[in-house]
């Protein structure tokens, strides 16, 4: 089964009970069954998406790996060389200077869509989250000031 | 190739050790960096033409060989081409060389420029 998708297993014989959450889920898989569409569909949180797809898989209505549940398994992997520590100071620095104070909260978030920490993060994707934090900045001159800096800095010191 | 521009060229090549090759197309005429051979150069300037006919500008594409990876960039002032090791990132590509194109088109007149690369 691919990451993050989840497979209906067909040809029960015995009878099933759904829960409406379960029976809502398995409505849902039917137009989003990539499961990284179906969790930004997903509103209710008691249950859990998680929680509906165990209980599915527990009734062996569906295939889920939960693993599959960690984001971006590719990047997490991928540890052989680290960020040095001064590298976040100096993102930091550079996207305040186009941003603003709010430099902190989106590199935070560009590092969520990473699903990897600062202390775990892998050198080799250092340019795509240069990238992902560049579009945030409307002023295309302060975005290619930006860009020169970190990627000089990236040249020099990573 | 007068020498200010076959520097920034050969600098840009010989200070990104993921660059391979890279390939300048203006009208019709193209200069490569280093020498890519002809058969490679009878590729790329299918690429160009396919590239010119088929893209609106300011386009980008990159595709990958099985020892290499190639960024194709289109500006109003011409066709460049990046040729790179294979494990390199996209994004350090599409950075790195856009910011060397952008630094080369506006170095002067650009139709100029272009023309010294013929002159020997």
């Amino acid at each position: 089964m691919a990451d993050g998708s989840v497979e209906l297993i067909p040809n029960r014989e015995q009878e099933v009970t759904l829960t409406p959450h379960e029976w809502q889920l398995l409505a849902m898989l039917f137009k989003n069954p990539d499961l990284n569409t179906l969790r930004t569909v997903w509103t209710t949180d008691n249950p859990s998406l998680d929680e509906t797809l165990n209980q599915l898989k527990e009734k062996r209505l569906i295939k889920y790996d939960a693993t599959d549940n960690q984001p971006n398994k590719e990047y997490i992997q991928d540890d052989s060389a680290k960020v040095p520590s001064n590298f976040w100071k100096k993102l930091e620095e550079e996207l305040s200077k186009a941003i603003g104070p709010i430099a902190t909260l989106v590199i935070d978030d560009k590092l969520d869509e990473f699903g990897i920490s600062k202390e775990h993060f892998p050198q080799k994707y250092l340019y795509t989250l240069v990238e992902k934090v560049e579009v945030e900045i409307s002023d295309q001159s302060d975005r290619k000031q930006f860009q020169r800096a970190m990627l000089d800095f990236i040249k020099q010191r990573v | 190739m007068k020498s200010k521009f076959k520097k920034k060229l050969t600098l840009f090549v010989e200070e990104n050790g993921f660059v391979t090759s890279v390939l300048i197309n203006n009208k019709d005429k193209s200069v490569a960096y280093p020498d890519i051979g002809e058969e490679k150069n009878r590729f790329f300037q299918e690429m160009i033409s396919f590239f010119k006919n088929n893209t609106g500008e300011n386009a980008h594409i990159l595709f990958y060989s099985q020892d290499s990876c190639v960024y194709m960039l289109k500006t109003n002032k011409g066709v460049y081409i990046c040729e790179c090791q294979r494990n390199t990132s996209p994004s350090q590509i599409k950075m790195e060389f856009n910011t060397f194109v952008e630094d080369f088109e506006n170095q002067g007149n650009f139709s100029s420029l272009f023309s010294t690369f013929f002159d020997r």
